[in-house]
């Protein structure tokens, strides 16, 4: 979405029609309503997705045949959405291995499209479409996938009932957290729409979240942006090693503006039609270890990765192999929440590589910690952790190691070679 | 009806189970939050008033993908002497024009040696141009400039590199007078590029010896069409000869050239009359040279948008060869040998084309024996 004022307009129609129809008393027709809004603004507002090519040309100028292309494929994506719902409804609360399939379902489309896109280029070719054309239709797959796998467990764990049909639509196609999150759990969801404690100071609250979230993703993010790995090193000229630290600081700053920027808006927007989003960020440069880190930085993704997977595997490994294997156990477990982290931003193994950095950080900080115990005994551990200089030089710590492990993160192979020339070569070359 | 303010504007940071989280713990950190970003917004006056952005920083940020500016910005504040000629322009007349060679020919007829120049960059704006002659203007002496305007896409705004390499408090003079679309845009792009401009005074940026020091500038492209350096082949056809008097433009020679009276984007007229203004100014003789491009091979005659020397005066002089005459006896095949795209000449072109020019250019040249 380029054209900002069209944005604009487009969301301030959809805040007023979503707005209406949740003031309707009856969740017979409110819930339908709010479902079927989202679903309609979601089409639109995908009409408006660019497909990557030297001319990028938003659908909804691709002429009519276009558009009703993709609203039939969108129609598709309803549908197979649709289909999650009534595994959920039929299988999620009967015993066995049933509810799993209920629960890998969503996760097995997000990996369809995401990780195996390419087992449909025959089909395409066949059809004769370009590659975006799926992607474009799938719109904010990856984190529908997450919240939708993790209502089959809140609905089996009877931590919410079963949801009706446009209820899960509504929470599926939720449009303010539909892109970038943050992964809203169905109870969170459901609760502030059945609560009715919308107020000015609510509205006012929401709308600064606004303001400063587009502040930082508007602004602030492109100007942190200019210092990063792209603003420094593309320039195609040399570059001292001080230029690289420089880079990866403001590379950690300008994710950091550019997501929490997102989010902010997302939550603002969201808590405009009164419906409360769990909290994404927390300080994260704050952070004095690397767990400390993953509890303020992408905190739902955090969350869904230790109710999902890391609780229930570690059991099952302690389970299975007894509490003398409890650390062995725990870091098994740690290595494969940190893979499935890495791996859920992007393809590639440099993703991969930055699961593995931070899972080697969490496990390292639980293996330190054991050792301070044991060295510093309970006193002289509290002591420790009360220290102002300690923590001090633990926040800076988990600062460099947190911005080092972006340097993967925000490069691809090519582009670290560029650097990694521009440094010591003195010149540009490409990295290959 | 629900109380007025039952949800505060500011808390504690954490929110309650219904509502979102406030954006800011307490009022003094919005107002921090405000003074952060007025700061920013107001850094191209600021760090133009704590003398944190200077002209040369700014040639320093350039990335090399939109021109060599370490070679122009060696050019305008660390060499020394006066330019006999300049030649100042976007990549069409920047790969058209063998520099030594006109320095050559130019001492020849001087009789002392010459001091020739060409200042080319990537991307088409008369923003660019005009910045270059403010800056090397304050620094050295120019006696004649040659310039070239392309017949291509021009930006409606500030162009590529005029976007990165104007600073907004640089140029009051110029910037006073556009449209405050262009203002906003021209303010933007200097918000954007202060933190490389506080990067640069914070550390020294390495600079390397630029490729082009040796062609004084010119750029002669290695490449066969489509860019593609591996059908380059080297092609020296002998130059057609014209007399100086054919290419200048004048009564006798106007049924040479068509002028299409198409005016550019408001932006770029006004940065062109701002141009044609500052080199009045500084007596510095001013020349537009037609650099012909592949697409126009066919034309009788030299396509200009306008009649430069009717709008800017008898002291502006106008240099073509109509297509058909410069390629007379070359096949399309031959052609496309000089050529490396449909708009740029190759090594091959630059030769070929300044061969062809050069008598009107040292025709046309204010000559001087002494350099004073």
């Amino acid at each position: 979405m380029s054209n900002l004022p069209l944005f604009i307009l487009v969301l301030a129609g959809y805040l007023i029609l979503t707005r209406i129809a949740l003031k309707i008393p009856s969740a017979k027709v409110r819930l339908p309503l709010f479902a079927i809004s989202n679903i309609a603004f979601v089409a639109l507002l995908s009409l408006q997705t660019r497909y990557h090519d030297w001319e990028p040309e938003p659908i909804i100028s691709l002429g009519q045949e276009a558009v009703i292309r993709h609203l039939v494929l969108v129609g598709m994506y309803v549908l197979a959405v649709t289909f999650g719902y009534v595994l959920l409804r039929k299988l999620a609360k009967r015993s066995g291995a049933l509810p799993w399939i209920a629960f890998s379902y969503p996760l097995l489309i997000l990996v369809l499209f995401k990780y195996f896109y390419f087992a449909w280029e025959p089909l395409l070719d066949r059809l004769g479409w370009d590659d975006w054309i799926l992607t474009a239709t799938v719109i904010g797959l990856s984190y529908m996938a997450f919240r939708l796998s993790s209502l089959v467990l809140e609905v089996r764990n009877e931590i919410v009932e079963m949801p009706t049909l446009s209820a899960y639509l509504g929470f599926a196609f939720f449009l303010p957290t539909m892109i970038v999150g943050p992964i809203n759990p169905f109870s969170v969801h459901q609760r502030s729409l059945e609560s009715d404690n919308f107020d000015s100071g609510y509205f006012a609250r929401s709308f600064l979240r606004i303001a400063v979230g587009a502040a930082k993703f508007l602004f602030l993010a492109n100007l942190a942006n200019q210092l990063s790995y792209a603003g420094i090193f593309l320039d195609q000229k040399p570059h001292g090693p001080i230029d690289l630290v420089v880079a990866a600081v403001f590379y950690y700053i300008f994710l950091y503006l550019n997501f929490s920027g997102i989010c902010d808006i997302a939550i603002g927007i969201a808590g405009l039609l009164g419906i409360r989003v769990i909290e994404n960020f927390d300080n994260p440069f704050l952070a004095r270890n690397i767990k400390d880190f993953w509890n303020r930085w992408h905190i739902s993704l955090s969350v869904w990765a230790r109710d999902i997977i890391f609780s229930p595997l570690s059991k099952y490994l302690i389970r299975r192999f007894g509490t003398r294997h409890t650390n062995a156990g725990l870091t098994v477990t740690t290595f494969v929440v940190f893979l499935v982290i890495g791996v859920w931003h992007g393809v590639g193994w440099r993703f991969a590589l930055f699961g593995v950095i931070h899972a080697a950080g969490v496990i390292g900080n639980y293996y330190y910690t054991i050792f301070l115990k044991k060295r510093l005994g309970k006193e002289g551990f509290r002591k420790y952790n009360k220290s102002r200089l300690v923590h001090v030089i633990a926040v800076v710590a988990t600062f460099a190691y947190v911005t080092a492990s972006f340097s993967v993160f925000a490069n691809s192979y090519n582009q670290l070679g560029i650097i990694k020339n521009a440094i010591t070569e003195g010149f540009f070359i490409s990295g290959n | 009806m629900p109380d007025i303010h039952k949800t505060a504007l500011f808390d504690n940071g954490i929110g309650s189970t219904h509502t979102p989280r406030a954006a800011f713990l307490r009022r003094s950190s919005a107002l921090w939050f405000l003074v952060l970003l007025a700061a920013l917004l107001l850094s191209p006056v600021l760090s133009n008033k704590a003398g944190l952005s200077n002209r040369s920083a700014a040639y320093r940020s350039m990335p090399m993908n939109l021109g060599d500016y370490s070679f122009i910005r060696q050019q305008i504040f660390e060499k020394k002497g006066d330019i006999d000629v300049l030649f100042l322009g976007a990549s069409v007349i920047w790969s058209a024009v063998d520099t030594p060679r006109v320095q050559k020919e130019l001492s020849r007829k001087l009789g002392r040696p010459a001091n020739v120049v060409t200042l080319g960059f990537l991307f088409n704006g008369i923003d660019v141009p005009y910045v270059i002659l403010k800056d090397l203007l304050a620094n050295r002496k120019v006696r004649t400039v040659v310039f070239s305007i392309p017949r291509d896409d021009w930006t409606l705004g500030p162009s590529i590199p005029g976007c990165k390499l104007q600073r907004y408090p640089d140029f009051p003079d110029v910037v006073e007078e556009l449209p405050l679309d262009s203002k906003l845009s021209l303010y933007a792009c200097s918000v954007l590029a202060t933190p490389h401009d506080l990067l640069s005074a914070a550390r020294e940026p390495i600079d390397r010896r630029s490729e082009f020091e040796d062609s004084l500038g010119a750029k002669k492209e290695v490449l066969g069409m489509d860019r593609d350096p591996d059908t380059f082949v080297r092609f020296r056809p002998p130059p057609p000869q014209f007399t100086a008097e054919l290419l200048i433009y004048s009564d006798k020679t106007k049924e040479n050239f068509s002028f299409k009276d198409q005016r550019l984007p408001e932006y770029q007229e006004h940065y062109l009359d701002a141009l044609v203004e500052l080199l009045k100014e500084q007596d510095v003789q001013l020349i537009f040279l037609n650099v012909p491009q592949l697409f126009e091979r066919e034309s009788d005659k030299v396509i200009e948008y306008q009649n430069w020397q009717a709008r800017f005066g008898p002291g502006v002089t106008l240099i073509g060869v109509p297509p058909r005459k410069l390629f007379a006896g070359l096949d399309e095949h031959s052609t496309e040998l000089l050529h490396c795209d449909i708009d740029h000449f190759n090594w091959n072109g630059n030769e070929f084309f300044t061969e062809a020019i050069m008598p009107a250019i040292l025709e046309a040249v204010k000559h001087e024996k002494t350099n004073p």
